[in-house]
């Protein structure tokens, strides 16, 4: 009687075990999932940042390009650089676009009408990435921190996620030049 | 959008005619059916009266009495019948007038390539197509007055839903009325590959395969609404902080709403605030009801300009290429 409670103890405690596992390990595979996703958006943003520079050259000034020739994305990145990068990339679509108000011509150009349907449309796919990326992050991070998922959570190494954070790029000694 | 003005002079002119006839002949009916009733009791009070007058009076008002207690009588049965046909006849035509006067003027006032089909709405198989609620077998649908048009070159549809069941049987048999309300339609111009849809938490949905129940990071928005969507990525497209907040607030105030999204349309089924061309009875003020009108309609356009479908639109308009 008394083995027999202690095997249903020792059952249920290995069932809960593994059903948190599974849980921590699901939330854990959104949360990549949500990051591969900021990963597609941001390559779609560069490559719209880069037909923009196409349309632009001739009139941004030459800081502009030199800063987008910072932008580097490559697989394996932290979520602080993907958010640096995003930052960079919101920087050299403002100065983009500061360009293309001064040059009303350049404004009214198909080429760049056609550009501003992609820009805004990867710029909202960003924003809906990063925000299920930080929402699945917030959700891992909630559960490896509740008690008793935090005792599986410590078992087996499970970290807290940061969140995508929206940066504005540093400009330190920056002029605006047309 | 046009800017044109309401002709409310030539509306209450054309409408009031209509609307003091089918108020007369209700007037009759309801007078003859009171007449019916309150004859007897006057007759009580009466022949108290008529036994203390002389014979010659007493016969001339008893003749009186019951010739016209005979007519009551009588003709009760036709009389009845003929008024109720000739003020049912009238009040459809009211409503009708008041429609076509009212809706028309109002939609071309506020819309582009508007259209009003008064006795068309959604059909059974477009509704249940769209997938937003939990469809039982017993369920009565209804639906009219819609209307079509565009509103800064997004294309919409609206209608008024009606769905019931009954319940019960014999003497404990009731009508439920599960919804009562409007099914507003937009078209989608921006890039989303993944069937949504947004209920009332708790709310039986008609869920297809391959849909998962979706989280969002607005805690008051979980509690309040069930998310199921193919992507998640595309609900959080879709549902930005701005528009989550709308919904909610439509929430709060017809604590009935369906949100179906199905790659090209977008769909809102909401209770309440249906019937919105019914014409009133009594005398009315054609400003307040045209104003009333608009405002109701004014929806259509604050939910293109919330989602931002109108500068996809513009855009497309730019560049002459559909997305």
């Amino acid at each position: 009687m008394v083995l027999g409670m202690i095997a249903a103890v020792i059952v249920g405690l290995v069932i809960w075990y593994v059903s948190t596992m599974n849980g921590l390990r699901a939330l854990e595979l959104k949360v990549e999932e949500a990051d591969s996703g900021i990963d597609v958006a941001l390559t779609k943003r560069y490559d719209v940042l880069t037909k923009q520079l196409a349309v632009v050259k001739e009139f941004t000034s030459h800081e502009s390009k030199t800063l987008f020739e910072t932008i580097r994305l490559r697989s394996g990145m932290s979520v602080s650089e993907k958010s640096e990068e995003a930052g960079k990339m919101e920087e050299v679509a403002k100065q983009f676009r500061l360009t293309a108000e001064a040059y009303p011509e350049l404004r009214s150009s198909a080429n760049y009408i056609a550009l501003q349907n992609s820009i805004t449309d990867v710029e909202e796919h960003l924003q809906a990435a990063r925000r299920l990326y930080n929402a699945n992050a917030t959700a891992y991070n909630t559960k490896i921190v509740m008690f008793p998922a935090s005792i599986v959570a410590g078992m087996i190494g499970a970290k807290k996620r940061d969140l995508f954070e929206a940066e504005s790029y540093k400009r330190n000694d920056v002029e605006m030049k047309f | 959008m046009n800017e044109v003005q309401v002709d409310e002079e030539r509306i209450y002119q054309v409408l009031e005619p209509h609307r003091k006839k089918q108020n007369r002949y209700k007037g009759i009916l309801l007078g003859y059916v009171c007449g019916m009733f309150v004859y007897p009791v006057v007759m009580v009070y009466l022949m108290p009266i008529l036994v203390n007058l002389n014979r010659v009076a007493t016969n001339v008002i008893a003749f009186i009495i019951a010739i016209i207690g005979g007519l009551l009588n009588i003709l009760a049965l036709p009389a009845i019948i003929i008024l109720a046909v000739l003020w049912t006849k009238a009040n459809r035509e009211y409503k009708k007038k008041y429609k076509q006067l009212i809706a028309e003027n109002v939609l071309c006032s506020m819309f582009d390539d508007a259209q009003f089909y008064p006795d068309r709405g959604y059909t059974e198989a477009e509704f249940k197509g769209i997938h937003l609620i939990y469809w039982r077998n017993d369920f009565s649908y209804y639906s009219e007055d819609l209307i079509t048009g565009s509103y800064k070159g997004v294309e919409f549809g609206r209608a008024d839903i009606r769905i019931r069941h009954t319940s019960g049987s014999g003497k404990s048999r009731k009508t439920i009325v599960d919804v009562d309300g409007r099914l507003l339609e937009f078209a989608w111009r921006k890039e989303i590959n993944s069937r949504i849809l947004i209920v009332k938490k708790g709310e039986r949905a008609r869920l297809e395969s391959g849909l998962n129940e979706i989280e969002m990071e607005d805690v008051e928005f979980n509690q309040k609404f069930d998310v199921y969507a193919e992507d998640a990525h595309s609900v959080f497209y879709l549902l930005t902080p701005r528009f989550m907040e709308y919904i909610k607030t439509l929430y709060d105030r017809d604590k009935m709403i369906y949100i179906s999204f199905d790659r090209r349309r977008l769909y809102f089924l909401q209770s309440g605030h249906g019937g919105i061309f019914e014409p009133p009875e009594k005398g009315f003020d054609v400003h307040a009801e045209t104003e009333k009108t608009r405002a109701e309609l004014a929806e259509i356009g604050q939910i293109i300009e919330l989602l931002q479908l109108d500068d996809m639109a513009e855009r497309e308009k730019l560049l002459n290429v559909e997305i």
